[in-house]
């Protein structure tokens, strides 16, 4: 087989996914030609002018507790030992095992920083220096009491598997800003999968064509699996190698049209071919100063790994990545996740460590490099921890108030909403999981009631049919 | 074909000849309301298709069904804002249907937004968490 009839099958097989597109294309997505559409990496318009091009997506997995790090209640603090009073009691199901305990102080030390007088606690001294370029969300709530329901509403906007990540909905509405690197990519870090809503399932693209889910890179100096050339094998026999299996295709293709699996696995196979120079590169460290090195922490044993993720996930923008995924796990095997619910003060004592300066680093790193200005990072989790305690000395699942955070990307800095009194509900400047992900798609200038994809005869969204911009927040 | 028109007419029928219907007439239920949202789902996408027929037979289903959620919490003591909930969503569906009857979809479709919003709304209120 020739290159050109290479390029042809190639060709054809983004027109299959262009079709498949096509079909299920909401016609109010701004595409500027199908032309376009023909590769799904092809760079789209967006609706409007972008105040971000690129989001760094913190996943906290497990949930973290922000009344121990970001909201702080002193009636908490005042009732601490008390049973939950009926009036925050009040139509709550709560399924925590051995019942709703007593309500649980904080221990931290708490303080003010910045002109924006936000209150962070000293598990995170780094972070705190950098809350005059974080816009706090202290009103989230969400659905769901486990991980998975509640990560797969995060991530998806659905509460079961099967619909399409928010990097992937991306993805298909903007493309890629660099053909030699997937547009949406993700970092899992940490040891152990514990706690749930982490895996695959969170960065899928559902129903949309295979070719925009997220590509998950691994750790060390070769991220993606198989990707080097394997030793032995000079560049023609690869060459030679994928035009067979691309002929292959073809001819499978001719039976399979509107395949979008077989489409997108030999499209794969020719981004592949790209990464293995453009990946490795992406992800080398070793010319980074050791200044940038040690500001996110690399080289210290608890803060090494994120870290790390970190400072990829900035060469990563820097490279036109639109969507980094990083999904934070334990640094060692004290702990599984931030899912504390018991020992809270040992479990957030690590986990915070872990990626208090990286975060921290980050945000620095990105503003001296003037890029903050251009790229979203948001915090968050699937769900907060409950006011009153678990197991004595831990908190359960609560969904129902809790703080995420964003910072660059055109947001304005400050703290939109609270909770009540002791941390348990949302009470003001209400945000739910669809007006964070509303939220990040305006950014990127997309309207999230205009990115539409028909899927079994309904027009869907990325939002689905909820999902309200938090303009307060919006610079 | 969404749950609503499927199941509500069987339902009530089932209820009236049986006897038993209650003074209210519906059962304001998990299920109900997973029916509703179903409904509202497939109304903002025939809309989002232009799908007129559809469209509106999802408005007026939304429409009969408010009406009836109004018409239950008002039998009922100190639900005032669930009254209230339950009018003003019937009648952003009313809207809706009469959008979509004149083929304005784009005005169709912002009142499906606030229909959705007056959900969201309601179940801060009313929905236990």
């Amino acid at each position: 087989m020739t290159h050109s009839s290479r390029r042809d099958f190639l060709g054809h097989a983004g027109l299959g996914l262009g079709a498949a597109a096509l079909g299920g294309l909401g016609l109010q997505l701004n595409v500027a030609s199908a032309a376009e559409l023909e590769d799904p990496q092809a760079p789209r318009e967006p609706h409007f002018p972008a105040k971000a091009k690129s989001v760094i997506w913190l996943h906290m997995a497990g949930a973290p507790s922000t009344l121990d790090l970001f909201d702080y209640k002193p009636e908490l603090i005042r009732l601490a030992g008390k049973p939950l009073p009926d009036s925050f009691a009040k139509n709550l199901k709560t399924a925590t095992d051995g019942g709703v305990g007593n309500l649980l102080a904080t221990k931290r030390t708490w303080k003010q920083y910045g002109e924006t007088g936000a209150w962070v606690s000293d598990f995170l001294p780094n972070l705190a220096k950098q809350v005059d370029d974080i816009a706090f969300l202290k009103g989230c709530k969400t659905e769901g009491a486990t991980h998975v329901i509640s990560s797969l509403k995060l991530h998806t906007a659905g509460l079961v598997p099967g619909r399409p990540a928010l990097g992937s909905w991306v993805q298909y509405a903007l493309g890629s800003a660099n053909p030699d690197l997937p547009a949406f990519v993700v970092l899992p870090t940490g040891v152990g999968a514990a706690g749930g809503g982490r895996g695959a399932v969170i960065w899928s693209s559902g129903f949309l064509p295979a070719a925009y889910q997220g590509t998950a890179f691994r750790k060390g100096d070769s991220p993606i699996l198989h990707l080097a050339r394997p030793e032995g094998v000079i560049d023609t026999e690869q060459r030679n190698t994928l035009d067979l299996i691309a002929s292959l295709n073809e001819h499978g293709a001719l039976t399979r049209t509107g395949d979008t699996e077989l489409a997108a696995r030999a499209k794969s196979y020719e981004l592949a071919y790209r990464m293995e120079k453009s990946a490795p590169e992406a992800v080398d460290l070793t010319k980074e100063t050791a200044a940038t090195r040690e500001l996110y922490g690399i080289g210290a044993k608890e803060t090494d790994e994120y870290g790390t993720a970190l400072l990829r996930a900035r060469r990563l923008v820097e490279r036109n990545v639109r969507f980094i995924h990083v999904i934070s796990g334990a640094p060692d095997a004290s702990v599984d996740s931030w899912d504390a619910h018991n020992n809270l003060e040992k479990n957030h004592g690590v986990m915070s460590k872990s990626v208090d300066k990286p975060i921290a680093g980050l945000l620095a790193d990105l503003k001296a490099r003037g890029l903050l200005d251009s790229t979203l990072v948001v915090w968050t989790s699937e769900f907060g921890r409950t006011p009153y305690g678990q197991s004595g000395n831990g908190r359960d699942h609560n969904p129902w108030g809790y703080t995420s955070w964003l910072a660059g990307g055109g947001i304005k800095p400050g703290s939109y909403g609270s909770t009540d009194e002791i941390g348990l509900r949302a009470q003001t400047g209400i945000v739910d999981t669809y007006d964070l992900q509303a939220t990040i798609l305006h950014q990127l200038g997309l309207d999230n009631r205009k990115v539409t994809f028909q899927y079994q005869g309904r027009q869907e969204r990325p939002t689905t049919v909820f999902g309200d911009v938090i303009k307060e927040i919006v610079a | 074909m969404n749950l609503i028109r499927k199941t509500l007419p069987l339902a009530l029928a089932g209820l009236l000849l049986a006897g038993a219907a209650s003074s209210e007439g519906i059962d304001v239920d998990g299920d109900l309301m997973r029916g509703i949202d179903d409904t509202a789902k497939s109304l903002d996408s025939n809309v989002a298709m232009k799908d007129g027929a559809a469209a509106a037979a999802d408005a007026r289903s939304l429409v009969e069904t408010f009406a009836r959620v109004e018409s239950h919490y008002g039998e009922k003591p100190d639900t005032a804002d669930a009254v209230g909930f339950a009018h003003r969503t019937q009648e952003l569906a009313a809207q809706a249907l009469k959008a979509i009857e004149a083929k304005d979809f784009d005005a169709a479709a912002e009142a499906v937004n606030q229909l959705t919003r007056s959900c969201k709304n309601c179940h801060e209120k009313y929905k236990k968490d």
